[in-house]
């Protein structure tokens, strides 16, 4: 199987007041064509760190000591900003958690998805707008007329987040990196939004890092899952097997701490699994 | 548990007057629209929904933190509609509490943590400044964390000490009846699963009543004794944590139970699995459909769930509010296995 991303000793840090703390530590992975990763971890795992470098917008303190991301063959690392730039939402998009905060508030939907061909394609705007017609009617969107004359403020949580999905999907990436796209979803909407992801990449062949702080999405959705503490990697693998057979006791740890409906015994926390 | 009620709401209604979005006319945003529910002595009452279901009024009226627009609230046999500033009432004040979800904003930046925790004290009990203290030590300690902690501020804690945190000064004037509102879903899985767990000790040995609100149904189904599940400013089914999992009879939670993520990649992809979606989004709950509140995301809906909005009906001691539930029970019924782990 061909891969479409390689990443190798990735180490990050940020530049804090109290010193350089390390983000990301020798992080290495590689994803195949058309593959779900998951890259799961708790708050402050590195796993967010990750998907920002892959698109090299990470905040201007964080510092990247080492490593390469190979990406069709080019190390993204090594690119100036005009190369980068091409890449970025053509052949590398990224979805955010909170769909509101990623769009433009003052610019309405079809033209925030109409400038993604335009400027990547050179398309006319008669013709990018079309695109983008069909695009929010795919991503479910009911009234794709209105929603393309309507303001980000005037949509539902979910309905953004399709919009949101339409731009970074315009333009079929070969790898699209997913940063807790349905955490501020509600639980029917989450489970809307995660079947549209999976139908859309399947169509295109699309690679995807799905960031997430929650092991159950993975089981979902994922092919392979990357399990992320304090910066680093601690367990790697196809996904039937991590959950089968959890070999890291972070894993194991973090499985045992889920609620799961109709489980009637006692949660394990960390503490409680390392004390035992 | 007893059976008897500690807390009775009754047609409780809260209407909020706002500006409509798209006329700018006055509207009504109908959060609370006639709930009636009975919380027994020392149960957990878990209350799911999804945002804008109305849950969080629910609970702030419940905690006494806002006044319904109509409808009756009984503690322990004593009507807190009729009567307010009386001794009775203040008595009562103290022996409900809330712990709310974000641990960020509840906690006074600028405020020890002995003042926060032990506020509730100066105010209620007149105590002395060492009274205090050692009160404080031994709650902190009751929640796990050391006594020397009552001297930092909240920006020294993680979000799950800063809960804990919340959850002292909740429990320090040794509350009966104590209104959780989503307290652990600002926190990791791994500190979600510890907190948990100190709820539910700390229930174990204070014979507390708790009201939980999440819109995590597995967090409510671990916790809960008795669940409701509410949408759209209403109860549309209430049941015991075991009737409503294995054999949910409201369409909204069946389909609710159907979209939760369910961490074993083999069950998450059963084939028939992903033809149980719920379609489109929850309605605005300033034009809320009339008829059934359900009407434009049910699959069963017919005309009679456009005209006629059901009422909840009691049946084997639970209650679902839902004109073909019978018909849907025998005519598509749903395999809802879990597994014990």
């Amino acid at each position: 199987m061909e891969d479409i991303l390689k990443v190798n000793n990735l180490t990050i840090s940020y530049r804090t007041l109290r010193g350089k703390v390390k983000a990301v530590e020798n992080v290495s992975f590689n994803l195949g064509k058309g593959k779900i990763l998951a890259v799961v971890g708790e708050t402050g795992s590195g796993k967010t760190t990750i998907g920002l470098a892959i698109l090299r917008i990470l905040p201007p303190n964080a510092v990247i000591e080492k490593g390469e991301i190979w990406f069709n063959g080019k190390n993204i690392l090594d690119l100036d900003e005009d190369a980068m730039r091409r890449i970025r939402g053509k052949e590398i998009s990224i979805i955010f958690q909170e769909p509101k905060i990623t769009l433009n508030p003052v610019i309405k939907i079809g033209e925030q998805i109409a400038e993604v061909p335009i400027e990547h394609l050179g398309l006319d705007k008669k013709e990018a707008y079309r695109l983008a017609r069909k695009m929010l009617e795919r991503t479910g969107v009911p009234d794709p007329d209105r929603v393309m004359k309507s303001y980000p403020h005037e949509l539902s949580g979910g309905m953004a987040q399709r919009v949101v999905i339409s731009i970074a999907m315009i333009l079929r990436p070969k790898l699209l990196v997913a940063d807790e796209p349905t955490s501020a979803l509600d639980v029917s909407v989450q489970a809307q939004v995660l079947d549209l992801i999976q139908e859309l990449v399947r169509e295109t062949g699309t690679s995807v890092i799905f960031i997430t702080h929650d092991l159950s999405l993975a089981a979902e959705i994922a092919d392979e899952i990357l399990v992320m503490y304090y910066g680093k990697v601690v367990e790697c693998g196809d996904v039937f097997e991590i959950f089968k057979t959890p070999k890291h006791p972070y894993t194991r740890a973090l499985l045992n701490a889920i609620p799961r409906i109709g489980f009637r015994g006692r949660l394990k926390s960390l503490e409680e699994m390392i004390n035992e | 548990m007893s059976s008897k009620p500690l807390v009775e709401a009754i047609s409780i209604k809260k209407y909020y007057e706002v500006e409509h979005p798209r006329t700018g006319k006055n509207a009504f945003l109908k959060a609370v629209d006639n709930v009636s529910i009975s919380i027994k002595q020392t149960e957990t009452y878990g209350l799911v929904g999804e945002s804008g279901s109305g849950k969080t009024t629910l609970g702030r009226i419940l905690a006494l933190l806002e006044k319904p627009t109509s409808g009756k609230l009984i503690y322990d046999g004593f009507d807190l509609s009729s009567t307010n500033k009386s001794l009775d009432y203040r008595k009562i004040r103290r022996e409900i509490q809330i712990v709310f979800q974000d641990p960020y904003s509840s906690l006074h930046p600028r405020k020890k943590i002995v003042d926060i925790v032990g506020e509730p004290l100066l105010i209620h009990e007149k105590l002395s400044r060492e009274q205090i203290e050692n009160e404080v030590a031994k709650i902190l300690e009751i929640v796990g964390l050391k006594q020397e902690h009552m001297y930092r501020y909240p920006h020294e804690f993680s979000g799950g000490q800063r809960q804990r945190i919340a959850l002292a000064r909740a429990l320090i004037l040794k509350p009966k009846f104590l209104v959780l509102d989503e307290p652990t879903s600002a926190l990791d899985v791994s500190v979600q699963a510890r907190i948990l767990n100190l709820l539910k000790d700390i229930k174990d040995r204070t014979n507390m009543t708790y009201f939980f609100i999440s819109h995590n149904i597995a967090v409510i189904d671990y916790m809960s004794d008795r669940i409701g599940v509410m949408y759209l400013g209403k109860i549309v089914e209430e049941a015991s944590r075991n009737d409503l999992i294995y054999r949910p009879l409201h369409p909204y939670t069946k389909y609710l139970l159907m979209s939760v993520p369910i961490p074993d990649p083999e069950k998450a992809r059963a084939p028939n699995r992903k033809k149980l979606r719920l379609k489109g989004e929850i309605p605005s709950p300033i034009d809320p459909p009339k008829g059934c509140r359900f009407v434009t995301r049910c699959p069963f809906a017919t005309d009679k769930c456009m005209r006629e909005e059901p009422v909840l009906e009691e049946t084997n001691g639970r209650r679902v509010a839902c004109h073909y539930w019978e018909k849907i029970e025998k005519e598509f019924p749903i395999e809802l296995s879990w597994s014990e782990f």
